[in-house]
């Protein structure tokens, strides 16, 4: 088993893993910490902007979770901790609570395009880790499509949101396609957030079709205001979302997009009245994808709820 | 993150801009109606001169909502959809105002002889609805999809429109209306009443659609308009002799408000709009939505 993003500097510690908590918790910064047991196998815990996150027993068969309780028995007194960024966190979480399915080696472009284009057409969704020498990433497939904010990838040059110019090159990646499992945390935690990102595009694009660009840009800097004070890492660039925050449960995800939705349902309000502003909302539910409407339902994130 | 903050310095606030247009507005409002109604000045002054009077202070509204209809426009890129709505709802001022100074030029030309049946007023007026009506189609149009069965259905309507026209010019001919006038200016008369009542059902509607958006409130001008003119072509088809005296002055009073009224509310509405897409919540127009604190 080979480390997870291997590039990534190791924080060194003096005494334990209880410095490596001190120094995840005191810099509010998501990491992680891995520790090899004797049998050979490891133990990865998550510290996810700060707090105690998911910890895992990891197997052939993917992650088994544990408690923090359980991972800090663990003996191995010199873990491995890196800090990582939000993305990379909340992938590796969701490639730990997946199974994997394929494993696979890819060389050269015309393989590579093969490969998507055939997942583009099947409408694919599960996630992809990618690995050349020390280059280490994940990427999500959502319906067939590549998705921006969930995609990473560690090189010598840190941590970059695409795919390294290095894969058009003829060396082969090592490729595990991993299989979701829907019952899991971080997988409805994914599909909420695809839920939402596709409609806030929906639903912006259709705003700005209606008042045109400057009155979306107002309100994206004042959904920027809303989400500044929370630190919560979520862009919004005209008519796209782009999340990049790893939130450790639903109820936290659902509270940040309720929060913006609701940014996004009052000012539209006063600009093209209550009435309309409900009707974008819905039209634009009604066309996102059945299981992420399921999934933001289950939140009470329904266009009713933002319609004043 | 892009356009996180930027800094306007104003010498007049846009609030205060538009606190001082609406009060100079509401002023012209009242003077409009004071030289129509007092018996005074009708006394000192001749009715051409009283007339012109009132040609000047209906003038500057026009003028007022044309300006800021231009305004709002320039804050559009060329290609931007709500563009073509607010391009055409201009071009319909522009239109109008081109009409009230083709009036006025009439009245200089014609007051004391016999107006023509058809001139370049009643080209501007037709274009200026024309124009009106296509902002209407094209704001409809981007708040429902655009349709192929939709745009028959809005065809069909302008064919009704005109077959109603029709029908009733035919009608009010036959009746004895416009006597010795050519049966297409009768159309053209009858027209306007109809174009009114489309528009303003039209404006209603958006107005409803919008609910009290700021983005609807420049058409709340075009549903005035048409109550100034349902006034008059109430009193074309002769109810005038029908109603009581008191009523002919609410008539009256209703009419000579609303018809400048009009102008001065589209013209606000477009002023504040305008204020807000160059200024943003600079502009101290925008209601800023109520946030969601972390707990401290």
């Amino acid at each position: 088993m080979t480390d997870y993003f291997p590039l990534v500097e190791r924080i060194v510690f003096e005494n334990s893993a209880l410095d490596a908590e001190m120094y995840f918790r005191g810099g509010s910064v998501t990491g992680l910490s891995e520790k090899r047991l004797k049998d050979g196998s490891r133990a990865v815990s998550f510290f996810i902007n700060g707090e105690p996150g998911a910890a895992y027993l990891l197997g052939e068969a993917g992650g088994k979770p544990i408690s923090q309780a359980e991972f800090s028995a663990l003996g191995d007194f010199h873990p491995r901790a890196i800090k990582l960024p939000d993305v990379a966190g909340r992938l590796l979480q969701l490639a730990f609570e997946s199974q994997a399915e394929e494993k696979f080696s890819v060389a050269g472009d015309d393989v590579w395009g093969e490969l998507t284009a055939r997942w583009k057409k099947e409408s694919k969704s599960g996630l992809i880790e990618a690995r050349l020498g020390q280059i280490h990433g994940f990427s999500l497939f959502w319906q067939g499509e590549r998705q921006k904010s969930d995609m990473i990838f560690s090189t010598p040059q840190g941590f970059i949101g695409d795919f390294p110019p290095s894969v058009s090159a003829n060396a082969p990646w090592d490729i595990v396609v991993y299989a979701c499992r829907p019952q899991t945390q971080a997988y409805q935690y994914t599909v909420l957030r695809q839920g939402v990102i596709r409609w806030s595009r929906d639903l912006l694009a259709r705003y700005q079709e209606m008042v045109g660009q400057k009155l979306l840009q107002l309100l994206n800097r004042e959904l920027a205001r809303q989400a500044q004070p929370w630190r919560w890492n979520i862009a919004f660039e005209g008519v796209e979302m782009f999340d990049l925050h790893f939130f450790p449960y639903l109820t936290d995800a659902a509270h940040a997009y309720r929060a913006l939705f609701m940014t996004m349902g009052s000012q539209m309000s006063f600009v093209i009245g209550g009435a309309l502003t409900h009707r974008l909302l819905s039209e634009t539910f009604e066309r996102i994808f059945p299981e992420e409407r399921a999934a933001l339902q289950s939140q009470r994130l329904i266009p009713a709820a933002f319609s004043e | 993150m892009p356009n996180q903050s930027r800094a306007f310095s104003f010498k007049i606030s846009p609030v205060r801009a538009v606190w001082v247009g609406a009060a100079f507005s509401a002023l012209l409002l009242v003077s409009t109606l004071w030289i129509y109604f007092s018996v005074s000045l009708t006394e000192s002054l001749t009715p051409f001169w009283k007339d012109k009077l009132l040609d000047v202070l209906i003038f500057i509204p026009a003028l007022g909502s044309a300006v800021a209809g231009t305004l709002l426009l320039s804050q559009f890129g060329i290609n931007e959809t709500p563009r073509r709505v607010w391009t055409a709802f201009t071009l319909g001022l522009w239109c109008w105002v081109g009409g009230e100074i083709a009036g006025v030029v009439n009245d200089f030309l014609y007051w004391d002889s016999v107006y023509p049946e058809f001139s370049v007023v009643d080209a501007l007026w037709l274009a200026g609805y024309f124009f009106l009506g296509l902002s209407l189609y094209y704001q409809l149009g981007i708040v429902y999809s655009k349709t192929r069965a939709r745009r028959r259905m809005y065809l069909g309507l302008v064919a009704l429109a005109i077959l109603a026209t029709a029908a009733l010019t035919s009608l009010a001919e036959r009746s004895g209306l416009g006597e010795g006038y050519a049966w297409v200016i009768l159309f053209i008369t009858i027209l306007y009443p109809v174009l009114d009542a489309i528009q303003g059902t039209a404006a209603i509607w958006t107005s409803i659609l919008f609910r009290r958006g700021q983005w609807s409130r420049p058409w709340w001008g075009l549903i005035l308009f048409a109550l100034a003119d349902s006034v008059d072509s109430f009193y074309w088809l002769g109810g005038y002799q029908f109603i009581s005296s008191a009523a002919q002055t609410a008539l009256n009073f209703i009419a000579v408000a609303a018809y400048p009224a009009s102008y001065i509310v589209a013209g606000l509405a477009l002023l504040v709009n305008y204020f807000i897409l160059r200024y943003g919540e600079d502009s101290g127009l925008v209601k800023t939505p109520k946030r969601i604190m972390p707990p401290k």
